[in-house]
């Protein structure tokens, strides 16, 4: 039972992933990063998947090479898909500090894109949504994303994240 | 049981010439028409005489050195002496060349050798175990893949005539996670979990770089399914779990510590080098699917850990330092003994933070944040959050702290999805629209790092007086007492670097010496006593609880005092108080057991009222009144009122008076108990 739900789960996480990797293909020429962390702010189901998966994963075993975040890629893609899982697995943390426009995850995001460091005070600023419009914007596809994960998603349910060991 | 999520491809094997032609051979030597010319080939390709020779030689090095007698080999397969000689501690069949390898070095050696210089195609020897899948496309040098850089060095092995040399796999892995930089993490305990009260280790290794976030964490942990409690307990504390290492993003685990279960955690940088770090890798990627039976006491988490760092840095004798008992904070002071830690990072959990910006805030603000994080005020409408509001920097504030308390009850499921999202949203459009605010504002003071805290063990010993008698009023006695426990914390100890409010007290034995009648009795045994305090407030509603169990005194109907064993229970709430402390309230249950009860055994329900004084660094108090009505079995009421207070002298010192009016069976009696503790 719990295994089906992990697959399903599994299963929405994937689908959100396609959807951000496009995404930020954009934000590489010059979209803006907040409006796709807004936009697709599935980072919530992020958080979600996050949580079911130490519940399942919690009482699995676990590979060395497998837990990696991008080992059999070739050199050329991995920067790009340790960006891609970096933003979709921390979303939230990293939508607050877009929001302070500073933090931990918007400096190691800095770090993923490559930016120097004389240039991330300009992308720390991008990103902050002012206006009205792009309110409008980012609220429709939210839904849409509640939407797919209803049903399946319960919130993190903190069991889910006890660790299984004695000195847990 | 390895789950491949991201859909790697397991075989890395090279097909060399070799393991192609035996695969031919297998499959024609079946067909009838030139097998013998076949057969004869395959003699010649896969009789490799020459390589035998020299593993001899070497074996014969070995032998010449009795190399399996060194530490580092010791290191690498686990070696333990013990009562019943040397045994490995590794349970997996897969981890051993040789059959006999796991109580005989020499004959592992040998193994390990001989099969270095085997065909490197596919071997399903030795993969037996549940794990075996994985195995079978390991070839031989990627198994032993650090005992094979060892044994080169230690050998003068000439590569030019082993097989394979390179474990491309490795090599790969290695490369990704890009291994120059590796610390040990202890996050501290969980507030209302007893287990987490123990603590635990991971190590943490990645590039060197500004942020930690990109590190893997490497994490040995029991596998089990077992949710049923009791049992889980019993099964852990005998072995019955498979223990296995992993690895995982180190994000993933900060957000199951930091944003799901509340707990601190404090990063201690190692200083190891380049060779040092690689070999601390190759060690792990030998434990890659092997298990180890996992004792939560001894061998867990924090024991196994300290082979990868002996494997990183030969000469290191850190898992000889333990025995029976292994506690996490201890490993870390042991690495730190050993030179390898360098100043500790602090990593505030979310709640922490929530706590922090809280304190900051006056009663308006933090009702205001609460209000915005429920759902019952809209950050874009609110008048207070507007220009004519509240100062902007009090603004910039109160959604901060509305926006880490929205994720912290979403964590918690005390808000849906559907709900969070635009609330989340909201907030932060809200925030965003206040411009940067500078990370200093909520540089939160670390408090004392956990290894400098008092030690885990402590002995106790001063003199107990005792007033028996009509109203207490008869004659006093006093007795000489000494008290030892092997573990942790309680709550009259020094509380730096410790959780505030929580107890846990396992195994106190005290012994009284009886002046008169020159004798020693056992005055009692505390197998377990766990208390923690956690403080509601506006934002957290912890239940505080308290469980304990062992002998106790106990005045029987003839007024003597026997042992009888205990189980209590305690549920209620706690406060924070400026000036006073932790004000408490709990429910409390207790069973007991013994022959000096009448009829055996008697259930009884009550409560209890207290407060914890520990607002100073080196003075603290505690005053309890507690009521409880034994109507199951020995009916009996019981009365106790309770003083104690604590003069911290020094981290593992203090100097304590404890008194204690008790009323039971209608008799009272006073105990007063002063004395010296030390933390060693």
């Amino acid at each position: 039972m719990k295994l089906r739900f992990g697959v399903l789960l599994a299963s929405v996480c994937v689908f959100s992933i396609a959807g951000l990797a496009q995404a930020v293909d954009k934000t590489n020429t010059g979209c803006g990063l907040g409006s796709i962390m807004f936009k697709e702010q599935n980072g919530l189901l992020s958080n979600v998947c996050a949580a079911t998966f130490n519940g399942i994963f919690g009482n699995q075993t676990f590979g060395i090479t497998s837990g990696t975040l991008e080992c059999s890629k070739p050199a050329s893609f991995v920067s790009n898909e340790k960006l891609n899982k970096f933003v979709r697995e921390n979303m939230d943390n990293l939508a607050v500090d877009i929001s302070k426009g500073s933090g931990e995850y918007l400096m190691t995001l800095a770090v993923l894109m490559d930016t120097p460091a004389e240039e991330r005070d300009g992308l720390y600023a991008k990103p902050r949504p002012t206006s009205r419009a792009s309110t409008r914007r980012i609220r429709s596809p939210t839904r849409t994303c509640s939407a797919t994960s209803s049903g399946s998603s319960s919130p993190a349910d903190p069991s889910q994240g006890r660790h299984p060991t004695g000195c847990a | 049981m390895t789950i491949d999520m991201e859909g790697l491809p397991v075989d890395h094997t090279p097909v060399t010439l070799r393991s192609f032609q035996r695969e031919v051979c297998l499959a024609v030597s079946r067909s009838v028409s030139p097998w013998i010319l076949l057969l004869f080939l395959c003699l010649i390709a896969s009789g490799p005489s020459l390589a035998n020779d020299y593993v001899d030689t070497l074996i014969g090095r070995a032998e010449a050195r009795e190399l399996w007698n060194d530490p580092y080999w010791r290191t690498l397969v686990h070696y333990e002496k013990g009562l019943f000689g040397t045994r490995s501690l590794v349970d997996d069949p897969d981890f051993f060349a040789s059959p006999r390898g796991k109580t005989d070095p020499r004959a592992e050696l040998e193994a390990t050798l001989r099969l270095l210089f085997q065909d490197p195609a596919p071997t399903d020897e030795g993969a037996t175990g549940s794990a075996g899948d994985s195995l079978k496309v390991k070839s031989p040098i990627c198994r032993f893949v650090a005992r094979f850089e060892w044994l080169t060095e230690a050998l003068d092995i000439d590569e030019s005539r082993v097989p394979e040399t390179r474990c491309e796999p490795f090599e790969d892995l290695y490369t990704a996670v890009g291994a120059d930089a590796v610390s040990l993490i202890f996050p501290t305990s969980h507030m209302n979990s007893p287990a987490s009260m123990y603590g635990h280790t991971l190590l943490t290794i990645g590039a060197a770089s500004e942020t930690s976030l990109l590190s893997h964490a490497i994490n040995y942990s029991a596998v089990t399914n077992e949710t049923f409690g009791p049992l889980y307990i019993a099964k852990g504390l005998l072995g019955l779990y498979p223990g296995y290492f992993s690895m995982l993003p180190y994000y993933a685990k900060l957000q199951e510590y930091s944003d799901v279960n509340d707990r601190d955690i404090w990063e201690y940088p190692l200083e190891l080098g380049r060779e040092e770090i690689r070999r601390l890798f190759l060690h792990l990627y030998e434990l890659e699917n092997i298990n180890s039976n996992y004792y939560f006491f001894s061998q867990n988490c924090s024991y196994h850990l300290l082979y990868l760092l002996e494997a990183a840095r030969p000469g290191l004798e850190l898992t000889d330092r333990f025995g029976w008992w292994v506690i996490p904070l201890d490993t870390i002071r042991e690495v730190q003994s050993a030179g390898l830690v360098g100043e500790p990072i602090y990593r505030p959990s979310k709640s922490t933070k929530v706590s922090f910006l809280a304190g900051l805030s006056s009663r308006t603000e933090r009702h205001l944040a609460r209000d915005i994080a429920k759902g019952g005020v809209s950050p874009s409408e609110e008048p207070m959050l507007t220009d004519d509001g509240l100062p902007k920097d009090t603004r910039i504030r109160v959604l901060d702290l509305a926006g880490e308390y929205l994720q912290y009850i979403y964590a918690k499921g005390e808000v849906e999805q559907d709900a969070y999202v635009p609330r989340f949203l909201g907030t932060l459009r809200a925030r965003s629209a206040l411009g940067a605010s500078g990370e200093w504002r909520y540089s939160i003071p670390p408090p004392t790092a956990p290894e400098r805290g008092h030690r885990s063990a402590r002995i106790e010993a001063g003199t107990v007086f005792v007033r028996r008698g009509p109203g207490g009023h008869g004659p006093l006695d006093a007795f000489p007492i000494v008290a030892i426990r092997p573990a942790y914390h309680d709550l009259l100890d020094n509380g730096a670097g410790f959780k505030r409010g929580s107890q846990i007290v396992f195994a106190e034995t005290g012994i009284r010496y009886d002046p008169r009648r020159e004798k020693l009795r056992v005055e009692f045994f505390d197998a377990i006593d766990i208390v923690s305090l956690a403080p509601r407030d506006l934002y957290f509603h912890h239940t505080s609880w308290r469980i304990e169990t062992g002998l106790v005194r106990r005045t029987d109907r003839s007024g003597g005092d026997p042992l009888v064993f205990h189980f209590g229970t305690g549920f209620g709430w706690a406060f924070e108080m400026p000036l006073l402390g932790l004000p408490y309230l709990m429910f409390d249950t207790e069973s007991q057991f013994g022959g000096g009860l009448d009829p055996n055994y008697s259930l009884g329900a009550g409560g209890s009222a207290g407060v914890l004084g520990d607002f100073t660094s080196w003075w603290k108090f505690h005053l309890r009144g507690r009521a409880m009505l034994y109507r199951i079995g020995d009916e009996d009421d019981r009365l106790e009122l309770e003083a104690g207070q604590s003069l911290i002298t020094s981290t593992n010192t203090s100097l304590t008076v404890e008194v204690r009016r008790l009323r039971e069976r209608d008799r009272s009696h006073t105990e007063t108990w002063v004395s010296a503790r030390i933390h060693y």
